[in-house]
């Protein structure tokens, strides 16, 4: 299967007056059709960059090399900011996680999707129209006709997120990059969301990007996922595999730290801190938390695949932890 | 770049040194005003060691001369160096400028932190007292004082400072109100802390700078409108040496002897523009967006 | 319930927020207790009810009805319910660390000050210590950290330095307002294990409000439910949060994530959003949502009734114990 989108060897970084802080480092990353991808870290992990990157939004600041292939045409990343208008709203579609914030709050919102598909796509007025409340039926929310003419401080934060996807849906995208879209909002709300997320991509085999720190909403929601950390990823996988049989040791760590129900004696942690960024990294960047750490962690680790897709950057993975039999499972 | 791993924190270190040329780069204008100023500043200071005449010595014998290697400014009507004289005005016009704007925030500064912080009733009335004075068009109270108290330069100070408060206030109830929902405040409350405590020790530090800001920017304004004053009668008197009164006495002569009227005017110009420029160079470097702070 | 041997005793505390005419975020009749040394925590979406409660408890907000006591201290008198008296004994920890720390001071003087204030009202043998740096200590930082400014340090470290200005105040209780939820996960799993141990060597109660099932289980003794400002049910938490009573509790714990992916399909989002706020309906709050609800469930409110084993719902139609919703 094809890759919709391919991000490869992403580096983003900024210059500062006495070093260089390097967000994201030699970053690959693949989007299919029909799938949702997660991408994990905790803040300072480079997750954010890497969307902003991929469509063209970070500002002048920053030094950005690497390539984006998208529709059989290749781009350079750096050339993302001023090409990016082809690509976004048309093929690829963002969202974002404060759901207050991201209407104008002097337009209606029926008036706001319009003006999207309007630069987007040409069809008269009455069309569009048409099309709006279609997309405003499709996320479920009730009574798109009333809608239309609502403004934003009258819907509550589910409601603005779902009118902001219907925003990203009108365009018809392939691909729809979701920078941690239910982080604010309640988790009966979140689960909503999440489902509705699901349920186009199903029905219209988008490419979804999934930015978030929660892991549970990535066991619950994502096909694939793509751990990072320090601006790279360290692990990368079907979600199934990744999440149960995790091989990296940052991987396992993080499992373990999140407080689950039923689970609830000891909860681990993670020793030490994030390395600062505005540092050259040596090695493996996770090296000083970790306790497998050995001399050769001293150099530095490449992608390397487990099987079936499943890759890990480490010289002391736990691969003992790889279940055979979820091959089995996955390809049922 | 030199080499930065070597002598980082001395006081000349190549560290400081790039941040300082960095810190140059980008606020051109500031530095530029704040180098103005603070020449300005020295010349008060050392004006009696500058000057080459005593600015109150009247000599009719070289009155009304053009400036000349001798005077370099020329001389007024009663003979007076006007050079001299200018610099000693430097004196007056940078007091006035501190008294007026010291008043007007030992007023103002209080009277809108207490009605930020408490809102409701004590916000309405401290409000409303102050919109009283805010009604007033800028010139006419200064008038109505003196004219009550008599002409002078304190009395213009008094003045000035009492039409001035009121923006003072203003400023800093908007900008309390702002940090008054924070939580360090809510964390101050919750232990118990009196509100005085609260007002001063937390409140107040976090909502001064536009209140610095605005007094740089009014700094000059306060110059120019003691000169003004000076200038219509009512503020400075003769033999005071102010630059808005040295204007004013060369009314009738300055379009023969040009220079009895242009260097003090120069010098409100200059001075008031320096300020200004750091007053807007403070505001730029104090933005919260750029990632400033006091 | 609530009975008198509780340190901490609310009874029928209630707020409600005007704009205009129309009434938001009421919090309605919340009887509750907490027992010396437990950790009771209090979960429900957001919008309100929950940081209400706390700003209640600290006198942040002036309550409609109701009493509040802690020990022999009457804090909130029924006769009186506008006024309140503060009480030393209570600590409470805010949810963002970046706004809850003035960012003028330095941690020797914010924690100072908690020290300080806590010198006006007790006398010097009951006094652990004058010196921050003991505070520091007990949250797991040191003295290098005294003269900094709060934006040197990162999110867990601010958090840390907020709970240390708590504990300057020698509390017996502290009221945590979702401490952990602006917090990286593997960041937060420091603070909750900080927690806890502090829970144990100090003995100290807590009122953890938190959204997050799986951290309030983790430290929390007993549970309370919340929802639109009523209290739903009540329970220790290994209870409530597996064999739930409520019906929204139910729908909580199906709503919520797992880390599992093998139980996807087990995620059952609500379908109906919260639309009417002020609930000025007299059934139960959470009627119009409810798989389960009935005329009655939308006249008259359930009240909350005892089941087995100290867990008490107030629900016409618990989920029974064989677990009707699986």
């Amino acid at each position: 299967m094809k890759p919709i989108l391919s991000i490869k060897d992403l580096t983003v970084s900024f210059p500062k007056l006495f070093n260089t802080i390097t967000a994201v480092r030699g970053l690959d990353l693949d989007l299919y059709a029909g799938q949702i991808t997660g991408l994990v870290g905790e803040s300072g992990s480079g997750k954010s960059m890497t969307a902003a990157a991929a469509m063209g939004l970070i500002t002048n600041q920053a030094e950005v090399t690497g390539n984006i292939h998208w529709q059989d045409k290749t781009w350079a990343a750096a050339d993302m900011a001023k090409a990016g208008r082809q690509i976004r709203g048309a093929g690829c579609a963002m969202i974002f996680q404060n759901p207050l914030t991201a209407l104008n709050p002097f337009f209606s919102v029926g008036q706001q999707i319009f003006d999207v598909a309007r630069q987007h796509r040409s069809m008269t007025t009455i069309e569009i129209e048409k099309e709006v409340k279609q997309c405003l039926a499709q996320v479920h929310l009730p009574q798109p006709e009333k809608l239309y003419t609502k403004y934003p401080h009258e819907l509550s934060g589910g409601q603005i997120q779902r009118v902001v996807i219907a925003m990203a849906l009108i365009c018809q995208p392939r691909v729809l990059i979701a920078d941690e879209p239910t982080t604010a909002l309640d988790v009966t709300v979140q689960s909503q969301i999440l489902a509705l997320v699901r349920e186009l991509t199903d029905e219209k085999q988008l490419s979804v990007l999934l930015i978030t720190h929660d892991l549970s909403v990535v066991a619950t929601v994502c096909d694939q996922v793509s751990v990072m950390y320090a601006g790279q990823i360290v692990e990368q996988g079907d979600v199934r595999q990744v999440i149960k049989f995790p091989v990296h040791p940052y991987t396992q760590k993080l499992l373990a730290t999140v407080p689950e129900i039923g689970n609830s004696t000891i909860l681990e942690h993670i020793p030490g801190q994030v390395p600062d960024l505005g540092k050259p990294v040596v090695g493996c960047a996770f090296k000083d938390r970790c306790e497998k750490r050995t001399e050769r962690c001293l150099q530095t680790p490449t992608l390397v695949e487990a099987e079936m897709g499943h890759q890990y950057r480490c010289f002391h993975p736990e691969l003992d932890n790889l279940n055979h039999n979820v091959r089995e499972e996955t390809m049922v | 770049m030199t080499d930065l791993s070597l002598n980082q924190s001395g006081l000349f270190s190549a560290r400081r040194r790039a941040i300082t040329w960095h810190f140059i780069i980008h606020n051109k204008l500031f530095v530029l005003g704040a180098s103005l100023f603070f020449t300005i500043l020295l010349a008060a200071i050392f004006a009696p060691a500058i000057v080459p005449y005593d600015p109150s010595a009247i000599n009719f014998r070289d009155k009304l001369v053009a400036p000349s290697l001798a005077h370099l400014m020329g001389t007024d009507d009663l003979g007076r160096d006007i050079f001299s004289r200018v610099v000693y005005g430097a004196r007056t016009s940078l007091i006035v400028g501190c008294t007026v704007l010291a008043l007007a925030m030992m007023v103002g500064v209080p009277i809108g932190l207490a009605a930020g912080y408490f809102g409701g009733k004590i916000d309405q009335v401290l409000m409303r007292l102050t919109d009283i004075f805010l009604a007033f068009p800028p010139m006419l109270l200064p008038i109505a004082i003196t004219a009550a108290l008599g002409a002078s330069l304190i009395n213009a100070m008094i003045a000035l400072a009492i039409s001035w408060f009121p923006w003072y206030a203003r400023i800093m109830r908007s900008s309390v109100m702002s940090v008054r929902n924070d939580l360090f405040i809510s964390a101050a409350q919750t232990m118990g802390i009196s509100n005085m405590k609260i007002m001063f020790r937390h409140a107040l530090p976090n909502s001064w700078t536009p209140s610095l800001v605005q007094g740089s920017m009014d700094f000059g304004y306060t110059i120019l409108a003691a000169a003004s004053l000076s200038f219509i009668g009512i503020g400075a008197k003769p033999p005071a040496i102010e630059w808005g009164l040295m204007v004013a006495l060369s009314r009738s002569k300055f379009l023969d002897y040009w220079w009895t009227a242009a260097f003090p005017g120069l010098a409100i110009f200059v001075t008031v523009l320096a300020v200004n420029l750091v007053g807007d160079g403070l505001r730029d470097i104090l933005d919260p967006k750029r990632g400033g702070g006091l | 319930m609530s009975n008198t041997s509780s340190q901490l005793n609310a009874r029928g505390l209630s707020k409600t927020y005007w704009i205009g005419k129309d009434a938001t975020c009421a919090l309605k009749q919340i009887d509750f207790g907490i027992q010396e040394g437990e950790c009771l925590a209090l979960v429900g979406e957001s919008g309100c009810g929950k940081s209400t409660l706390a700003k209640l408890l600290l006198g942040l907000e002036n309550a409609d009805t109701g009493s509040l006591s802690f020990g022999e201290q009457l804090l909130i008198d029924p006769a009186l319910p506008g006024q309140y008296s503060r009480s030393t004994d209570i600590a409470m920890v805010f949810q963002d660390p970046y706004s809850s720390l003035n960012p003028k001071m330095r941690v020797k003087a914010i924690i100072g000050e908690a020290i300080e204030q806590v010198m006006l009202h007790r006398s010097a043998d009951e006094i652990m210590s004058v010196d921050p740096v003991f505070f520091l200590e007990q949250v797991g930082m040191s003295e290098i950290h005294l003269n900094r400014f709060p934006h040197e340090f990162s999110g867990g470290q601010r958090q840390r330095i907020a709970i240390a200005r708590a504990l300057a105040l020698h509390p017996k209780l502290l009221v945590l307002d979702e401490p952990t939820a602006a917090l990286d996960v593997s960041v937060q799993a420091q603070i909750l294990n900080l927690l806890k141990a502090l829970q144990v060597s100090l003995n100290l109660s807590m009122l953890f409000i938190s959204h997050d099932l799986g951290t309030v289980h983790f430290i929390a003794d007993r549970v309370m439910v919340m929802y639109l400002g009523h209290l739903v049910e009540v329970g220790p938490v290994s209870q409530v949060l597996i064999h739930p009573l409520h019906q929204y509790t139910q729908v909580l714990l199906d709503s919520m994530p797992k880390l599992d992916p093998d139980l996807r399909n087990h995620f059952k989002p609500i379908q109906l959003e919260i639309t009417d706020v002020s609930g000025s309906t007299h059934g139960c709050a959470f009627a119009p949502r409810c798989p389960k609800a009935d005329i009655d469930c939308r006249q008259d409110y359930p009240l909350m009734t005892q089941h087995s084993n100290q867990q008490f719902a107030a629900c016409r139609h618990p989920v029974a114990i064989s677990g009707d919703s699986l």
